[in-house]
């Protein structure tokens, strides 16, 4: 072992070596546009301590490869420390559980007491998953803040993360840092629009038709699908429950959402005031133009009982011609382009977001999770030294941590191409597709991640799907939804909308089957939901965004 | 001098009897363990339950998770669905296996028999998923019975859209699911049937009919009783697993029952106290309808379960 960790120490020497040999200004992109460090954060000792020390972890993935047991990075192929450990001596056991299982899981772990030394909060997980949020975790005891310890034992990583644009999404209204951030790299430095709508391109060409914007357009294109290309479901239902089409008509978050609570379904307008979609006039008028197109056959007839993340359900009738368009995350349109791999001409193209008129603005868009801080790790008061934890995160941070922690290691995940790191069809080439396997390659945990960088994402996707992707981002405008309700308030709000969610769930799906529902929800619907008191959660959320404006301002971000 | 007579029986009976209590004990630390511990998690239905704080320091509030539930929008609604579905399931859930075994009883043909009671056996060990998968690809509108139906009245949907379909879909798939496996019990209480009896009945003039009324249904009338009453304790319990498979919000108004309203308020909206408490009204109210149905059992007939 000792002679395979000198030979590794060396091949990164040699690596860094390399990057500094070259240091055309081609070779700093590496480390990404955050990072501008001092020479001696650089320098940091190895190991990181002098005897291994390992430390217990939950972490939660999205599929079953995923497992960091998968990764070179994090375990060796024997199951033993990876390579991070074999460099550091600081060793991460993990227990690696799917996401569908994980709120469980967590809650059990909770009730339990049984903390394990770190545990992964994913990004958006707010204050469902630990009651009341990390915050309080910090004065419930079972979480570190590790805001103090930052300077001295985390120093690059400090530097790093140290801007008002990480810490209003990373601090606490307390002043609490509860967790490590991942701090993100990204590409145009732009809150990129994942989600929009998704058709065929070669339907459209077929019926001399462009790619509509604004809803009579796209009316016209579904009638023209169905009627000329045969399509029963000409528009499938939107993959993961976006608001894609609602945002047209001024409803940020989707009210009848079910996983939704709090910042998923309240939103803000412009003059800072929140919302709830279910009693806006834009509601309705949204429900009676899906109405209307169901009942001519253009919307999807089972949208009722499709499940919301039915990817290969719906990538299948699109490749079997049964249906000509949907809305979803662009990182999936890749599987609606395998499965019609056969089908000759088949061309799938991001639509810019719907209007309801040309002229209108660029519609707003929820961006509820945080531009620039993501998923976290969180340090538990079980740890002993968790100052060992934070060297370890500080040393992801340095240039060699950042570039084996982004590419892996070289000659096998990665090679240098005139002083670059360049992936190797390893990764690039992977049955998985890049981007998937690239997180089971390296475990997916960069304190500095660069893979929504511009290198990354230019070698894993071909211009063209970046181009596609751009579609999304340039046809909306930003909304920022990543306010956090505390842990009275999201008691509060949950016991109001219990029975306002079940209500809007169904009365949704009754509006889109029946055109005089629709017609009549202000007056109906809007008015019930109003009685069920959703003006006193309208309010506590107010309570909760303007602590969010007024932290910003006090960060100097508005 | 009775406790020292009564301590004097007890050490008898330990003498005499200790290896049975000792196979008794794994079965009782069993219980102990396994369903008598975690009813320590009741304790959530009285309180905001708070995870990180725990079932021990979390703060209470009486039942103020039972006032929510009872002011509830959809209280009256959950508990209308969960009794019909239930009434229902307990009916057809009795008639169709009673019906099937003594059909059965009646063929002498062995094969025929055997083939048939195979048959309706079989669809009992589909795991749930599977089953409630196949209903789905049956009643889509590209299925057979889907297709039948909507060919019938003209139309073009999923069958599980309907509102007043699900109830019929609910009760048919547990009767293709379930009978052959119930009626197994039933045959196996037919089977007990005293032969001589129908011979004396045969020897009195009694036909086919008189023999059934008469002689069959008071022989497994027993049998029939004890699972019409462990049948009722769970008739708020009606399987969620499958409806929460088959519904969608559209059906909410005759799919929703407790339990399922109990998942989503608990597991999906991580409102353990809530979810805790209306499930303890649900289990309260089981053992009420499991005591009441055992008590009317023992009045007018001389089977019951306890």
């Amino acid at each position: 072992m000792n002679k395979r960790f000198w030979s590794i120490l060396a091949v990164l020497a040699l690596a860094l070596a390399m990057l500094v040999s070259c240091a055309a200004p081609t070779a700093t992109p590496t480390v990404g546009p955050t990072a501008t460090p001092t020479p001696d954060l650089q320098n940091v000792t190895l190991p990181l301590v002098s005897e291994m020390v390992t430390y217990k972890a939950m972490m939660s993935i999205n599929e079953a490869a995923q497992d960091y047991k998968n990764s070179p990075l994090w375990t060796a192929a024997d199951g033993g420390p990876g390579e991070i450990a074999k460099l550091t001596n600081v060793n991460i056991a993990f227990t690696s559980i799917l996401n569908a299982n994980y709120n469980n899981e967590f809650t059990l772990m909770l009730a339990s007491k049984q903390y394990p030394d770190i545990f992964g909060y994913p990004t958006g997980a707010g204050n469902t998953l630990y009651p009341g949020g990390l915050e309080q975790g910090v004065d419930d005891e079972v979480i570190v803040d590790v805001k103090p310890l930052l300077e001295a034992n985390a120093p690059l990583y400090w530097q790093m993360l140290n801007k008002p644009q990480n810490l209003i999404d990373a601090q606490t209204d307390k002043g609490y840092i509860p967790a490590v951030y991942q701090i993100k790299t990204l590409m145009n430095d732009a809150y990129a629009s994942v989600w929009g709508m998704m058709i065929r391109k070669d339907w459209l060409d077929a019926d001399g038709l462009s790619v509509p914007t604004t809803m009579d357009e796209w009316h016209t294109v579904l009638t023209a699908f169905k009627e000329k290309n045969g399509a029963t479901f000409p528009l499938l239902k939107h993959l993961g429950d976006n608001p894609i089409m609602m945002q047209a008509y001024g409803i940020i978050t989707n009210p009848a959402n079910q996983f939704g609570a709090g910042n998923k379904l309240f939103y803000p307008d412009k003059d800072g005031k929140i919302h709830y979609g279910g009693v806006e006039q834009g509601y309705a008028d949204y429900l009676k133009m899906l109405s209307q197109w169901y009942a001519e056959g253009l919307y999807d007839r089972d949208f009722d009982t499709r499940f919301i993340y039915d990817l290969p359900g719906e990538a299948t009738l699109v490749a079997q011609g049964q249906a000509g368009a949907t809305g979803g995350f662009w990182g999936w349109s890749g599987m609606f382009k395998g499965f019609a791999a056969g089908v000759q001409g088949f061309q799938w193209v991001a639509a810019p977001a719907p209007k309801v008129n040309a002229a209108d603005p660029n519609p707003g868009q929820q961006f509820d999770v945080p531009k620039y801080v993501g998923d976290a790790w969180v340090i538990t008061t079980k740890a002993a030294n968790p100052e060992n934890l934070l060297k370890l995160f500080n040393w992801m941070c340095t240039d060699k941590g950042t570039l084996l922690m982004n590419y892996g290691l070289e000659n096998d995940s990665y090679t240098m191409v005139g002083g670059k790191p360049t992936f190797t069809d390893k990764i690039l080439k992977s049955d998985k597709g890049a981007e998937p396997f690239w997180e089971i390659y390296t475990g997916n945990f960069q304190p500095n991640k660069l893979v929504w960088g511009e290198d990354i994402m230019t070698q894993m996707n071909n211009a063209d799907d970046i181009a596609q992707q751009k579609v999304y981002t340039d046809s909306i405008s930003p909304i920022i939804v990543t306010y956090t309700l505390n842990a009275e308030e999201s008691t509060q709000v949950a016991g109001i909308m219990g029975d306002i969610q079940t209500y809007i769930l169904e009365q949704y799906v009754k509006a889109v089957k029946d055109p005089a529902i629709a017609a009549t929800w202000m007056d109906v619907q809007a008015k019930q939901i109003e009685s069920m008191g959703i003006a006193d959660a309208i309010a506590i959320c107010q309570t909760a965004y303007d602590r969010y404006t007024a932290k910003a301002k006090a960060l100097g971000l508005q | 001098m009775t406790p020292r007579l009564k301590e004097g029986k007890i050490r008898h009976d330990w003498r005499r009897n200790y290896s049975y209590y000792l196979i008794l004990l794994p079965v009782l630390l069993y219980y102990f363990i396994f369903l008598y511990i975690p009813m320590g998690g009741l304790l959530m239905a009285f309180e905001r339950f708070n995870a990180a704080k725990g079932i021990f320091h979390s703060p209470w509030i009486w039942f103020g998770n039972f006032a929510t539930f009872f002011k509830s929008y959809y209280f009256w609604r959950l508990i209308r669905n969960t009794v019909v579905l239930s009434l229902l399931g307990l009916f057809f859930g009795v008639v169709s296996p009673v019906g099937l075994a003594l059909l059965l009883n009646e063929v002498k043909n062995r094969y025929f028999k055997k083939t048939i009671q195979t048959a309706t056996y079989i669809p009992y060990f589909i795991s749930l998923v599977v089953a409630a998968s196949l209903i789905k690809i049956f009643v889509a509108p590209e299925g057979p019975i889907g297709a039948l139906f909507n060919s019938l009245f003209g139309l073009d949907k999923n069958l599980l859209t309907y509102v007043d379909l699900f109830r019929p879909i609910m009760v048919v798939s547990d009767m293709w699911t379930m009978t052959g496996y119930i009626a197994v019990i039933y045959l196996a209480a037919l089977s007990g049937i005293d032969h001589e009896q129908y011979e004396a009945a045969r020897i009195d003039g009694a036909g086919h009919w008189k023999q059934l009324v008469h002689i069959t249904i008071p022989g497994i009338a027993p049998t029939v009783i004890v699972l019409f009453i462990m049948r009722t304790g769970q008739l708020l319990n009606v399987g969620y697993e499958k409806i929460i498979l088959l519904y969608s919000p559209g059906i909410y108004e005759t799919a929703d029952v407790i339990s399922t309203f109990v998942y989503r308020k608990g597991l999906i909206e991580l409102q353990y106290g809530y979810s805790a408490a209306v499930g303890l009204f649900n289990a309260v109210v089981g053992l009420l309808l499991i005591i009441g149905t055992n008590w009317l059992a023992k009045r007018y007939s001389e089977t019951r379960l306890f």
